[in-house]
């Protein structure tokens, strides 16, 4: 029996986007779930759910950090902290020499970012931020792109925007007043969706052309849910973008309700060439299937989680999975996210969504931010490498 | 040029109906326009009314949403064969439209989101599209005057431009 490579270290558990990534670095031969830790500083409930998660997976929970980071068996850090502490841990796991794989985004503070960028950079240590870059109509996506097919890219229109949550409770009639900086928090009903789920379709954008960004414009509104609303950050968010060489992009994110999508929600790309053009779903090609059976119903709505935002939380309350549309991409053999980005750690080179493309998606997302609150078009002046 | 009157009527059944609650938010990219050699060699092809048919896209989503447009930008060039717009309206509603190439085959990719559902449309334009009623056509003309004018200003200035004042925020 071979002896596992990497011992892969936890911060943050249960309520957290850890429940989805733990699971894949398990899944990983390579890997190995070696223990969960988190700052000294957290409140009781989140060292709570912590312990609880520690406790499912089988693996000890190590209250103290930094005695965990100098464990010779961790080599890398699944970094799952709330938004606001995620870019500080992230510079503090690379100082201690931890590759560095990290849920999305980065963190909403410039300079977090910034300071994230340097510490990886010094330690020469790996880094990868979660995206849906490596899901099979992604990478078709870069195959069309790549071959030259559509001719030069003149524009790319994204959209993500996830089908969860009990829609139809926000206030109508007026539009948004967006503020700056925009409040980016985890509250149990609530996150700032734009930062959220537009990331994904961000990242597509900014992968797919290689191209800086120059301009944005951005939009962000209430249209679905009251929790948002009352916490004052949207539940839906647009960015229209001129890129490097005049090509444009725009890109929607958001989440909107449960009802919305016959799947899991719009999740597409929009390919426009100058020789021709591609819409690539993620759901598309896909079977189609109706049957004598009830209709799909939303959940029972969870207190703790009534967004459904993780998956313990929505097991709870007996989740059915929609079974309309059966995409055909499904049924291909493709790696995971955790999985590339060992393979980058393995095989010793950068991954194409490292920490420095983490921090340029946080730059244009709060350029987005701004715009959204001043009404007006901003200018970003960031290289295509990241580097402000 | 084509014209929208039958997708227009399908859809404002669908939204009247309430099915999917109140209509917020639209993204359409038609991929309609056509090329032609321009005038000015520097240029080599421009699109045929590519601004004229997107602002007809916006004469259409506002009535979907039956709401006024409070501001837009646009974004793109005809020279490029793509134009983008974003449109936000007086009641906070807002779309996100495209007017591209057809490169021989028109088609059409639309979700329309309501607070409670959403619609989508994503087909390659048949033949049987429909004509235009007269009525609707004097009125069209003049609401794609003014989208028109707001446009051209917005690519000018290459900042939104506003056409009204927001409506209180709820």
């Amino acid at each position: 029996m071979s002896t596992p490579l990497l011992g892969v270290l936890l911060i943050s558990g249960k309520l957290t986007h850890q429940e989805n990534y733990a699971p894949l670095f398990q899944a990983d031969p390579r890997c190995m779930l070696v223990g969960l830790s988190d700052e000294a500083a957290i409140s009781p409930e989140r060292a709570q759910l912590n312990q609880e998660y520690a406790e499912e997976l089988g693996i000890p929970y190590w209250p103290n950090l930094d005695e965990a980071l100098a464990r010779e068996n961790v080599h890398l850090v699944s970094v799952c902290a709330e938004p606001e502490r995620r870019a500080r841990i992230v510079a503090h796991c690379a100082r201690a020499g931890k590759h560095v794989y990290i849920d999305k985004p980065l963190t909403p503070f410039v300079e977090a970012a910034r300071e994230a960028v340097a510490a990886v950079k010094q330690a020469g240590v790996r880094s990868q931020m979660f995206s849906s870059n490596h899901q099979p109509w992604a990478q078709h996506a870069r195959r069309v792109v790549d071959c030259g097919e559509l001719g030069d890219l003149v524009a790319i229109h994204a959209d993500n925007l996830f089908a969860k949550g009990p829609g139809g409770t926000a206030l109508l009639g007026g539009p948004r007043q967006a503020v700056y900086p925009p409040i980016i928090s985890n509250f149990a009903d609530a996150k700032a969706e734009l930062y959220a789920m537009g990331i994904y379709a961000l990242a597509l954008v900014c992968w797919l052309t290689g191209r800086t960004v120059k301009t944005v414009y951005g939009s962000t509104a209430n249209y679905f849910f009251a929790a948002h609303q009352q916490h004052n950050i949207e539940d839906f968010g647009f960015l229209a973008l001129t890129m490097e060489g005049g090509m444009m992009a725009t890109i929607s994110g958001g989440r909107i309700g449960w009802t919305s999508h016959g799947a899991g929600g719009t999740n597409q790309l929009h390919l426009i060439g100058s020789k021709g053009s591609l819409l690539i779903d993620a759901n598309r090609p896909r079977l189609e299937i109706y049957a004598a059976e009830p209709p799909w119903r939303p959940p029972a709505v969870n207190p703790r989680d009534p967004m459904g935002f993780w998956h313990s939380t929505q097991r709870e309350v007996n989740l059915q999975p929609k079974r309309t549309f059966a995409p055909l991409a499904n049924m291909l053999a493709s790696r995971s996210d955790a999985s590339h980005f060992v393979d980058c750690i393995v095989e010793g080179r950068e991954s194409e969504m490292n920490v420095q493309q983490a921090a340029m998606l946080t730059e244009i997302l709060l350029a987005g931010y701004r715009s959204a609150a001043i009404g007006q078009v901003v200018s970003l002046d960031i290289n295509s490498s990241g580097e402000p | 040029m084509y014209d929208w009157t039958v997708l227009d009527k399908a859809v404002s059944m669908t939204l009247d109906s309430g099915r999917i609650g109140m209509p917020v938010f639209v993204r359409w990219t038609a991929a309609v326009a056509e090329r032609m050699e321009s005038s000015s060699p520097q240029e080599g092809y421009t699109c045929v009314d590519s601004k004229a048919q997107l602002a007809a896209m916006v004469v259409c989503t506002s009535r979907w949403l039956k709401a006024s447009v409070r501001r837009l930008y646009v974004s793109g060039t005809e020279t490029q064969g793509h134009l983008s717009l974003t449109v936000e309206y007086t009641t906070g509603s807002s779309a996100l439209l495209a007017l591209t190439l057809a490169h021989n085959r028109p088609h059409i990719n639309l979700a329309i989101y309501g607070n409670l559902g959403a619609v989508y449309h994503n087909e390659e334009l048949s033949p049987y599209i429909g004509s235009l009623d007269s009525s609707r056509a004097r009125a069209t003309e003049q609401e794609v005057l003014v989208i028109l004018e707001a446009m051209n200003q917005s690519l000018t200035m290459q900042q939104p431009s506003v056409l009204s004042q927001a409506e209180a925020q709820p």
